[in-house]
């Protein structure tokens, strides 16, 4: 048995009756006629498929901007030929390794909202009390940055563009996403193409509306219809998020210090805060979650019920 | 600069109108996700034009495929895959009864999630020739493989096909 479908495998005599080089009634010959049926009948429903439509014009386009970035940087190099002294020379390469080493940094404070773009056009808006930071360096063959707190990014089609955090890394081509990273609390969110999300040894693609996160490395996953991340339109929202997180979230948002006793910071909350009063922040956090709390002069404390 | 440089502006954009279609179906049928196989189509020709001084025009092409398939598996997206066809509306296939119809569309079916679970070795090589009628000498000049090579990847994927499918 084996050694038959390996004659056959070997003279391909499907292949060539695919190609015309067999007629039907030589294919019958190695075939039974019910098998002849079957083949024939594949061989027309193929007609029946066609390849997605190929939108040449939009992917020259996003080509063509990305080979105008590659560009500059021969321009620099047909320059060499007119540089006239030496002294010339070694003061472009020290002023390039000076630059070339140099990294961006990127910082907000308690309760401030930062939007920037980087080197090739993409955007990062970083939210309350977060930092991000580059190196200038190979930017256009290694688009990588670290983030430390949560951002939203925007990133243009072109190499792969990697966030590093100290949770994970999260890779992609260009898309829209947004981040968190917190100590042992990872969340994050696509809103448009496709990420890829590496946690130590696990590797997890999201496409659109899909959204991850790893709160003490246990994994949740889930898909939501929101375009932006709330805590761009003014709101700070949660999906079964740990107490401890949604805490330092309200800390960096107001600049307040909370201090709490006898409280299960691990509890899980699922809701949102204004990020424009404190008060009512408080409220919204803490009345569902049955616990009191007392502020005074930026210091917030919470007791039991 | 030389005529037929691929630096020079005009032949790299013949060579995106010659191949970057064919390539964008072969990435599509390999791995099933349209939107990588656009990415990766991007990608592949960038990196053509940062190295178009050393590549001809002539080499283009199967350069343009080897660094496309290198950079799929970079990305490590070998993930299942689904593929969906579009349905021709031209058909000389039967006009038959409603219950015929019915029958022919669930067949149709059929094939289609059998080719989704071909490997994609038989996939690529099987969709290249039926969709886009790529001679086997163009397909193993694409994927730099012998003819034989290509006849027995089509022979394969047919036995699949019919065995997947059973009795019609």
């Amino acid at each position: 048995m084996k050694k038959s479908y390996k004659n056959h495998t070997e003279s391909s005599y499907l292949a060539k009756w695919l190609n015309n080089e067999l007629t039907d009634m030589q294919l019958k010959e190695h075939i039974s006629e019910a098998d002849f049926k079957a083949y024939e009948k594949i061989k027309k429903g193929m007609e029946f498929f066609e390849a997605p439509d190929f939108d040449a014009e939009k992917i020259q386009f996003q080509l063509k901007n990305n080979m105008s970035q590659k560009k500059v940087k021969k321009v620099h190099f047909q320059r060499n030929v007119f540089i006239v002294t030496a002294a010339a020379i070694a003061l472009l390469f020290s002023l390039y390794l000076y630059t070339s080493n140099l990294t961006s940094n990127f910082k907000t404070t308690y309760g401030e909202k930062k939007t920037f773009v980087l080197l090739d056009g993409s955007e990062v808006e970083l939210n309350a009390k977060s930092t991000l930071h580059y190196k200038n360096k190979n930017w256009n063959s290694k688009r990588k940055v670290t983030l430390e707190g949560e951002a939203f990014f925007k990133v243009n089609k072109g190499s792969t563009f990697q966030v590093e955090t100290e949770n994970g890394t999260v890779t992609v081509l260009g898309t829209k996403f947004n981040i968190n990273s917190q100590s042992n609390f990872f969340s994050v969110q696509c809103y448009e193409g496709k990420v890829m999300v590496i946690q130590e040894k696990d590797t997890t693609y999201l496409t659109k509306g899909d959204a991850f996160q790893s709160n003490n490395n246990v994994i949740e996953k889930w898909n939501f219809s929101e375009n932006n991340p709330s805590w761009q339109n003014g709101e700070t929202s949660f999906k079964s998020t740990p107490l401890r997180v949604v805490i330092s979230s309200l800390e960096k948002q107001f600049g307040v210090e909370i201090t709490y006793k006898n409280i299960d910071v691990n509890q899980l909350y699922t809701g949102s805060f204004s990020n424009s009063n404190v008060e009512m922040a408080l409220k919204s956090v803490f009345i569902p979650m049955q616990i009191n709390y007392l502020i005074k002069n930026k210091k917030v404390f919470l007791s039991k019920k | 600069m030389k005529d037929n440089s691929v630096c020079e502006p005009k032949n790299f954009d013949i060579i995106f109108a010659s191949h970057a279609n064919d390539l964008r179906n072969y990435l599509y049928y390999k791995f099933g996700n349209l939107e990588i196989a656009e990415d990766i189509v991007q990608e592949s020709y960038l990196k053509l034009w940062i190295n178009c001084a050393k590549v001809s025009i002539e080499k283009s092409k199967s350069y343009l495929f080897t660094i496309a398939s290198n950079l799929f598996i970079d990305e490590k997206r070998h993930q299942k895959v689904v593929l969906k066809f579009q349905e021709k509306k031209t058909n000389s296939f039967h006009i038959e009864s409603p219950e015929f119809i019915l029958e022919e569309k669930e067949f149709l079916i059929k094939l289609q999630n059998t080719l989704a679970n071909l490997p994609s070795k038989q996939r690529e090589v099987f969709l290249l020739n039926r969709i886009d009628k790529k001679k086997y000498a163009e397909i193993a000049e694409m994927l730099e493989i012998s003819v034989k090579a290509v006849e027995k990847r089509m022979q394969k994927a047919l036995l699949i096909i019919r065995k997947e499918i059973g009795n019609i």
